[in-house]
């Protein structure tokens, strides 16, 4: 029995979690593997970076221009309803309900438009490959915006100062373009400003900021910016949750698809998600290997040249595309950043709060699971205590966030 | 035409063929550069294959340069397919990678995306008159 006694002493004294050992201020241990997962979570932000697919990115007047147009409701069939609309600043652009009913009751979540610049695939089922394509696709659904474009057209042609901002951003008069066109140059003013909301730095950026220059410099356990709690939910993130086999890299997000089991029924019908995603693509007009791509100029070139093959460089990840049966039913694996103010989550809009989606992975359906080898997700099933820690630290991913502001001089020979 | 001139011809002929032929088999010469991500000697085949950059990164679209030689010196001037796996969870890669042959035995390959870390394990398949030659190379991301 007083062996039995010292055995449970001795035992809880080697496995008391730390985070009740450990002030709120100090550094927990990290062994090198989890010092190279945090490391790999960043630098934040990212570097900024040109969209070769869109001659507007990074332009000053075509940010501003676009800006405009997102909150422009004549974008939309009878002023409806525009992209800020759905897509609301104040809700880190998105829109706070799990599944909207602009026009007709939708059947995917309203993504927040964080930190959009620059990434492979977007949608919930990757059915666009640029920015600029995915902001086309509102307009063009019937459910959403189902813009008029011959009457948007019009309208805009009689708006004498639209119409000199556009001519002076673009250099097109829009009287004579034909829709196809009118539409590609709306959506790629669009991204243009969508590529300016991002997120700032977050304290958990600032814990690894921290945790990096201590390795390169000497180490110091004092002052940490996240609390014992959050750091203890970082360890079960990048250890036992495996949650960075798909929540990857300084977005937080690998880019791709996977199947967590949430259900793909909807409404009307089944949502197939990253298998018509990417049937959607390889059909789509305006897709990087199309004759949108403005970085295809240099291809064309080339092509000139004799190289009959070339395909632009950033479309040869869409053209190495393959459609695999293990597609159906895949959504996109979302950026975790500011996760805390983007619910509701999943695709489908089903989880209300960030706990309810801990509690959903930590008890996981593993029947409802495809895994022919080792299975990646599998029910964590965590205690309370430690359900907090990893929504403390998921609610320390968020940085301020930030959007092209309101630059009315630049349009001012145009009044 | 007369003699003098035809067997000027014939000998400027005969001089041509052989540089072509001294040419030719300098360029088909395969030898296999060193300290390449993957250098190794694999049936009749010598293989050497080099990653667009090291470390890899997640989630990024790889390159890769390989050189295929046969073991006589020859180069290998045949089909290349490739992908990758990850052996635990028995799946592989969203993209079909492809190659083109840029000189006999040189080849760039494109469309390699390494998705999720863990062991990976990247398959090339050569096509020789013996039959297919499977190449295989383990990494970690």
């Amino acid at each position: 029995m007083r062996n039995a006694i010292k055995l449970c002493i001795t035992l809880c004294l080697v496995f008391l979690p730390a985070v009740w050992a450990t002030p709120d201020n100090e550094t927990l241990d990290y062994d090198t593997h989890e010092l190279a997962f945090i490391r790999s979570l960043g630098p934040w932000p990212p570097v900024s970076k040109k969209d070769e697919s869109n001659r507007f990115s990074q332009q000053e007047d075509a940010i501003e221009l676009g800006r405009q147009l997102f909150f422009d409701r004549r974008l939309s069939l009878n002023n409806t309803s525009s992209c800020a609309d759905c897509h609301q600043p104040d809700l880190a652009f998105q829109d706070g309900v799990a599944l909207n009913t602009a026009l007709a009751p939708l059947h995917r979540n309203t993504t927040s438009l964080l930190n959009l610049a620059n990434r492979p695939w977007y949608g919930w089922g990757g059915e666009h490959d640029s920015l600029w394509s995915q902001s086309i696709r509102p307009m063009l659904a019937t459910a959403e915006m189902h813009t008029d474009l011959s009457a948007l057209q019009k309208v805009l042609s009689q708006d004498s100062f639209f119409q000199c901002a556009f001519q002076q951003t673009t250099g097109l008069n829009l009287a004579d373009l034909t829709q196809q066109d009118l539409l590609v140059t709306i959506g790629k003013l669009l991204a243009s400003y969508q590529e300016t909301i991002q997120s700032g730095k977050s304290r958990f950026d600032l814990f690894r900021d921290q945790l990096v220059d201590a390795e390169n410099t000497s180490p110091s356990q004092k002052n940490a910016i996240l609390t014992a709690e959050e750091q203890v939910g970082l360890k079960i993130f990048i250890g036992e949750g495996r949650c960075t086999f798909c929540h990857s890299g300084a977005h937080f997000s690998n880019g791709e698809f996977g199947d967590i089991g949430v259900s793909f029924f909807t409404a009307n019908g089944i949502d197939k998600g990253r298998y018509d995603g990417i049937k959607a693509l390889r059909t789509d007009p305006y897709s990087l290997l199309g004759r949108y791509n403005d970085a295809t100029k240099n291809s064309n070139d080339a092509k000139e040249q004799g190289n009959t093959e070339t395909i632009p460089h950033n479309a040869l990840r869409t053209s190495h595309l393959q459609l695999l049966h293990r597609n159906w039913g895949e959504f996109k694996v979302p950026s975790l950043r500011n996760v805390g103010q983007t619910a509701p989550y999943m695709h489908n809009g089903s989880i209300s709060t960030l706990m309810d989606t801990v509690d959903f992975y930590s008890e996981l359906d593993e029947e409802r699971l495809h895994a022919d080898g080792e299975k990646i997700l599998r029910p964590l099933h965590l205690t309370p205590i430690e359900k907090d820690s990893l929504q403390a630290f998921l609610l320390s991913l968020s940085g301020p966030i930030h959007a092209a502001q309101e630059k009315p001089s630049l349009f001012s020979q145009c009044r | 035409m007369p003699w003098t001139q035809l067997s000027r011809a014939v000998f400027l002929r005969a001089v041509l063929w052989l540089l072509s032929l001294v040419v030719t088999n300098t360029v088909m010469a395969c030898t296999l550069p060193a300290g390449s991500d993957i250098n190794r000697q694999e049936g009749e085949f010598l293989i050497s294959v080099q990653f667009d950059k090291q470390p890899l990164e997640l989630g990024a679209l790889h390159s890769i340069q390989a050189i295929i030689c046969y073991a006589s010196g020859q180069a290998y001037t045949g089909e290349i397919k490739a992908d990758a796996i990850m052996p635990a969870h028995n799946h592989g890669m969203n993209y079909q990678p492809s190659f083109t042959m840029t000189s006999p035995g040189h080849y760039t390959g494109t469309g390699f995306v390494f998705h999720m870390p863990g062991l990976w394990r990247l398959r090339l398949t050569l096509q020789s008159d013996n039959g297919k030659q499977l190449i295989e190379h383990d990494f970690v991301l």
